[in-house]
C-alpha cells in the first residue's frame, strides 16, 4: 500500500524528517508515537502534500506509484485521506455540498457515475447517525461553530463517505472526551478491511486501546528509532519516550 | 473644487442643452434643466483631486468623448433580449432599447390599471404635477455632476408610479438594453419611481449590452417612498466590456418606509455608482446589499450615502467585492446620523477578496454622528482566498480550480442569498456561474 524510503523533508529550511523508512501493507494499522517535535505531523503533511513541506531526499510509493509526483487532489482521489489535527472552518460552504463535490470528484476519477442526490442524502444521513452528528450540522458551513469534538467526528464522517484505502489520522484523539473517543474509534474501526490501511499518529496509548494497531513505531528527531507490536505502546506508557532512548 | 474643462465635449453637451431649451417642453422643466446645467457647469468634470473621485479617474471616459445620441430604429428584436429576460409567468418585463421604451417587446399586462408606467417624456405630459413635485428633490444636484448633466439633458428613462395601498407581488423587470445603435453614444436616462402610502413593489433595474460596443449610460434613478411603502430595488449591471456606466440611485424615505437595495456589478468596463438615501421620518429602514466581481482592467466605484435624519431608523449595509486580474474597485460608504436622529441603528461592512496580485480594492467606510443614543458599527476587510481552506478542499479530492470556485461562490453567496426574489436570485446565480467564476 505505502512504501516510504529514506524520506528527508524540511520546513522553512529546517530538516525535520531525517531518513524515514516505513512499509505499510494492505489491511494493516500502523501507529506512530513520539515526543513533541519529533516530526509526526510533518510526516502526515508530507504524505498529504501540504505546501511548505519540502521533500529533499527519498521516495514514497503509494499503491506502487510515485506519490510525490501527484498533486494534493490527485493523491486524495487515489484514496489517500488525512484526518486533520486542526480541521479548518470554511464559512459559506455547506458540509453537505462540499462532501458531495468531493465524493463525485473521486467517483469521476475512477470513471464511475456521479452519485445522485437521493442516494447521497441517504448515505450521508446514515453515516452521520453512526458518528452521532446532528443532521442539522450537515447543512451548516464546514466546521463553522463546531466544537473540537464535533470537528473530529466530522473528519471521520468525511472518511466514512470517501472510503479511502489509506488514511492518516493526525492526533485525531487530541481534545476528545472519552465518549467522543469511542465514537471516533468505532467509526475508524468500521472501515477496517483487508484492502485498507491506516497510519495512526498519537501521543497517547489510550487511543490504541480502541484502534488496535498491528505495528507501533517510535519517531524521535525525524527517524523511527524503534518498532514493535501493540505491546510497545504499553511499554511507552510505562517508561515514557526516554525509556526507549528518545 | 478642481475642475477640468474638456471644451469640445462640454460644448457638445451645451449645444444639446440649448436645443432642449428651444423645444416645446414645459417651462418648469426648462427651468429645472437650466438649474441642472448650471450646476453641472459649476462642478465641471471631477478630477481625482476631488475627494469623492479620488480613486476614480475620468481620463478613459473623456478620451472616448461620448456625446452623440443613438439613432433610433427598431432593429433589435425579441430574440436579442431573450438572454436577459427574467420573464417567468409572473413577472413584468419592460424593455427599453437604447433609451427608447419598446412597448411591443414588453409585457406589462399583469400590472394593475392604477399603476402608471411610461417613459419620462410622456410622464411630463400626463403627470406634470407629480414629476415637478419630486424631480431632484431627494438629493443634491450640486454634489453630483453627472446627475446634474443627466437632468439637464435626459428625455428618456422610465417613470413608475404605484398608488397608495397597491401591492405588486411579482417583480417588475426594467431591462435597459443597449444595441449597436449606441456605439460611441451617450444615453441619459432619468428614472422616477414613486410609491404611495402602503404600496409595495419589487423593481429590477437591469442594464445589459447586446453587441459589445463602447457607449455611455448616464442614469439617475430617483425613488420616493411615502409612509410605510416598501420597495425592493435590484440594480443589475450586466454591461458590456467596453461600456461606461455612471449612475445614481437617490431615495427619499417617509415614515415607516422600507428600502431594500441589491446592487450587482458583474461586468462592464467602467462604472461609478452613487447610491443615497435620506430617511427623513422615524421608523424608516434600509438595506444596502451589493456585490461587485471585476475582471481584466475593469473599474468599479460604489459610493453609498445613508442619511439618518429622524429617530428610530435602521440601516444595514453590506458590500462585497471580488477582484480578478488588474481590476480596481472603490467602495466609499458613508453613514450620517444627523442631530435629532436618536435611537439610530446602523451597521456597515465592506469585504474584498483579491484573486490576483495586480488588482486594487479601495475601501473607505465612514461614519458621522451628530447626536447621542445611537448604535452604529462599521468595518472593512481585504484579503486573499484562505490557503488552509484551499488545501483542505484539495486534500479531499477537489481540483484547485474547483476549490477556488467553491470558496469564491461561498463569499459571493452571502450577498446573493440576501436577495428576496427567487427569480432574481436564480438569475444572478446562473449568471455568476456562467460568466464570473471561470
Amino acid at each position: 500500500m505505502l512504501n516510504i524510503e529514506n524520506l528527508h523533508a524540511t520546513v522553512d529550511g529546517k530538516e525535520i524528517l531525517k531518513g524515514i523508512n516505513l512499509s505499510i501493507n494492505p489491511g494493516q494499522v500502523h501507529a506512530i508515537m513520539g515526543p513533541n517535535g519529533s516530526g509526526k505531523s510533518t510526516l502526515a503533511n508530507v504524505l498529504a502534500g501540504k505546501p511548505g513541506y519540502l521533500v529533499t531526499q527519498g521516495n514514497i510509493f503509494f499503491k506502487g506509484q510515485d506519490l510525490l509526483a501527484m498533486s494534493v487532489d490527485v493523491r486524495a482521489r487515489n484514496g489517500l485521506f488525512q484526518a486533520f489535527q486542526y480541521p479548518v472552518e470554511i464559512p459559506g460552504v455547506s458540509n453537505m455540498s462540499f462532501l458531495k463535490a468531493a465524493l463525485n470528484a473521486k467517483r469521476r476519477h475512477f470513471e464511475q457515475t456521479e452519485m445522485d442526490a437521493m442516494d447521497f442524502l441517504s448515505a450521508i444521513k446514515a453515516k452521520a447517525r453512526q458518528m452521532q452528528i446532528n443532521e442539522e450540522m450537515l447543512y451548516r458551513a464546514v466546521n463553522e461553530g463546531f466544537s473540537g469534538g464535533e470537528k473530529k467526528r466530522n473528519e471521520v464522517l468525511q472518511m466514512l463517505m470517501l472510503e479511502p484505502c489509506f488514511s492518516v489520522l493526525d492526533e485525531t484523539d487530541s481534545g476528545l472526551d472519552i465518549d467522543a473517543l469511542q465514537i471516533v474509534s468505532a467509526g475508524v474501526n468500521s472501515l477496517r478491511a483487508s484492502h485498507r490501511s491506516f497510519l495512526v499518529i498519537t501521543h497517547y496509548q489510550r487511543l490504541l486501546n480502541y484502534i488496535v494497531p498491528d505495528f507501533v513505531h517510535v519517531l524521535a528527531d525525524g527517524r523511527i528509532i524503534k518498532s514493535g507490536n501493540k505491546e510497545l505502546a504499553q511499554e511507552l506508557e510505562e517508561t515514557g519516550y526516554a525509556g526507549v532512548g528518545a | 473644487m478642481s475642475v477640468t474643462r474638456d471644451s469640445t465635449l462640454i460644448d457638445q453637451y451645451q449645444m444639446q442643452y440649448e436645443s432642449l431649451l428651444r423645444s416645446p417642453e414645459p417651462d418648469w422643466l426648462k427651468q429645472h434643466r437650466m438649474q441642472a446645467f448650471n450646476s453641472f457647469m459649476q462642478q465641471g468634470l471631477p478630477t481625482t483631486t476631488v475627494e469623492n473621485w479620488k480613486y476614480t479617474s475620468l481620463r478613459m471616459w473623456q478620451k472616448q468623448g461620448f456625446y452623440q445620441r443613438p439613432d433610433i430604429d427598431t432593429l433589435a428584436s425579441i430574440q436579442e433580449i431573450q438572454l436577459f429576460s427574467m420573464l417567468d409567468e409572473h413577472s413584468h418585463d419592460v424593455v427599453v432599447m437604447d433609451g427608447v421604451y419598446r412597448k411591443e417587446l414588453s409585457n406589462v399586462t399583469f400590472l394593475p390599471e392604477s399603476v402608471v408606467l411610461c417613459d419620462f417624456a410622456q410622464a411630463v405630459q400626463t403627470h406634470p404635477l407629480l414629476v415637478k413635485q419630486y424631480l431632484a428633490k431627494s438629493f443634491d444636484l450640486s454634489v453630483h455632476p453627472f446627475a446634474a448633466l443627466c437632468d439637464a439633458l435626459a428625455q428618456k428613462g422610465m417613470v413608475l408610479i404605484i398608488p397608495e395601498d397597491t401591492v405588486i407581488n411579482e417583480p417588475i423587470h426594467l431591462l435597459f438594453a443597449t444595441s449597436k445603435n449606441s456605439t460611441q453614444c451617450a444615453v441619459h436616462l432619468r428614472n422616477l419611481i414613486i410609491l404611495g402610502r402602503n404600496a409595495k413593489a419589487e423593481i429590477i433595474e437591469h442594464y445589459a449590452d447586446l453587441h459589445d460596443v463602447a457607449y455611455f449610460n448616464n442614469v439617475v434613478t430617483e425613488v420616493i417612498l411615502a409612509e410605510n411603502a416598501v420597495l425592493t430595488h435590484y440594480k443589475l449591471e450586466q454591461e458590456g466590456n467596453k461600456a461606461f456606466h455612471i449612475a445614481g440611485v437617490h431615495v427619499q424615505q417617509a415614515q415607516g418606509s422600507v428600502f431594500n437595495s441589491h446592487a450587482l456589478t458583474l461586468s462592464g468596463n467602467f462604472s461609478r455608482h452613487d447610491m443615497t438615501t435620506r430617511m427623513v421620518a422615524p421608523f424608516a429602514q434600509c438595506l444596502f446589499n451589493g456585490l461587485y466581481f471585476t475582471h481584466n482592467a475593469q473599474h468599479v466605484d460604489y459610493h453609498t450615502l445613508i442619511q439618518h435624519e429622524a429617530p428610530h431608523c435602521n440601516s444595514t449595509s453590506l458590500y462585497k467585492g471580488i477582484l480578478a486580474d488588474r481590476s480596481v474597485s472603490v467602495f466609499n460608504g458613508k453613514v450620517v446620523v444627523k442631530s435629532g436622529a436618536q435611537k439610530t441603528l446602523s451597521q456597515q461592512a465592506n469585504h474584498n477578496l483579491l484573486l490576483s496580485n495586480h488588482c486594487e480594492a479601495n475601501s473607505k467606510p465612514e461614519l458621522e454622528i451628530y447626536t447621542d443614543d445611537v448604535k452604529c458599527a462599521h468595518g472593512a476587510t481585504t484579503g486573499h482566498l484562505d490557503e488552509d481552506a484551499l488545501f483542505f478542499l484539495q486534500a479531499r479530492g477537489l481540483a484547485l480550480s474547483k476549490a477556488r470556485r467553491m470558496l469564491i461562490r461561498a463569499f459571493a453567496n452571502e450577498i446573493i442569498n440576501n436577495m428576496s426574489s427567487d427569480t432574481v436570485r436564480r438569475y444572478c446565480q446562473s449568471y455568476l456561474e456562467m460568466a464570473a467564476y471561470e
